[in-house]
């Protein structure tokens, strides 16, 4: 068993318009005591014992998410 | 103002995609075969093989219920697969809403669609100017360019990295922009693009909503766009 967990978030320059909205929400109760939240995905998947990391890059890219509008970041579980 | 046609539109074949969660396939149907006298059929989304045809309209809805992203599971459809061939050949293909984030995801047109800028998901009749582009070369130049079609999403905002949006105007593949407003927060408010032969169209207002002045749009200018396309084939 070979998991993976490939978190995937909007690039730096792309409007998070979700994470805006959570945080203006949290500051209306806590007094602007937050700065910035950026919203992100976690996906968690399995690949079997025989896979290699380059496969998990491949549906990472892929699948779970536009390179146009969205990075990835990916670690070994 | 349109371009000489070939075929008589009765003759035209016409493949409308459909996936689970497709819900304006029949709206597109109904458009197409009452509106103009085309003949159309739907093609299902687990079909690789697509019969002869002149165009595919990819309709608007929640394929697959737009999980992961809008669009991105219909990108990799068997349905996909076969626009993908068909493009390629030079064939002609009106993505709408649902259908222009599909043609994105799949990387048959360039850019993203996001959230809306307000985060609301928004319904509302819109104004949108025509762009002089690869799909309307000579829009008038007057305020007839100008014509109101609704918008129904949650996720249109359209996004391409500055450098890449300029070399789209320049290549004049920028179809459509929202007028008087910017209801979703879409870069220099572009409605729709087309790609530089000009067969392949995205736009997320939905112009086969806008056929009939009796309905409650109060506009058919629908139609307009609905013909342009047939006019190209």
């Amino acid at each position: 068993m070979m998991k993976y967990e490939i978190i995937v978030e909007l690039k730096p320059e792309v409007l998070d318009v979700q994470g805006r909205a959570i945080c203006e929400a949290i500051n209306r109760a806590h007094k602007g005591s937050v700065r910035e939240l950026n919203l992100s995905k976690r996906y968690v998947i399995d690949l079997g014992e025989h896979s290699t990391e380059q496969k998990a890059h491949e549906i990472a890219r892929t699948y779970l998410s536009n390179p146009i509008s969205e990075q990835y970041h990916l670690r070994v579980l | 103002m349109m371009g000489r046609r070939i075929s008589p539109i009765g003759n035209l074949k016409i493949a409308i995609l459909q996936f689970p969660g497709s819900n304006c396939d029949q709206d597109c149907f109904k458009a197409l075969t009452q509106g103009f006298g085309v003949n159309c059929f739907f093609h299902w989304h687990e079909d690789r093989l697509l019969p002869p045809s002149d165009a595919v309209i990819i309709p608007g809805g929640f394929s697959y219920g737009d999980y992961l992203r809008s669009g991105a599971l219909a990108a990799h459809s068997p349905a996909v697969d076969a626009l993908r061939g068909f493009i390629e050949k030079g064939g002609a293909a009106l993505g709408i809403c649902n259908g222009f984030q599909i043609l994105t995801e799949s990387k048959l047109l360039p850019g993203a669609l996001l959230r809306n800028s307000a985060c609301k998901f928004i319904c509302q009749q819109q104004v949108l100017k025509i762009q002089s582009s690869k799909f309307f070369p000579e829009p008038n130049a007057n305020e007839t360019s100008l014509i109101s079609i609704p918008i129904a999403h949650g996720e249109g905002r359209y996004f391409l990295p500055e450098q890449q949006r300029k070399k789209l105007w320049e290549k004049a593949c920028v179809a459509f922009t929202y007028h008087g407003s910017n209801p979703n927060g879409s870069d220099d408010a572009i409605a729709g693009i087309c790609s530089e032969n000009g067969r392949v169209i995205g736009m997320m207002p939905h112009p086969e909503r806008s056929m009939d002045k009796r309905l409650t749009t109060r506009s058919e200018d629908g139609r307009l766009v609905l013909k342009r396309f047939l006019e190209i084939l």
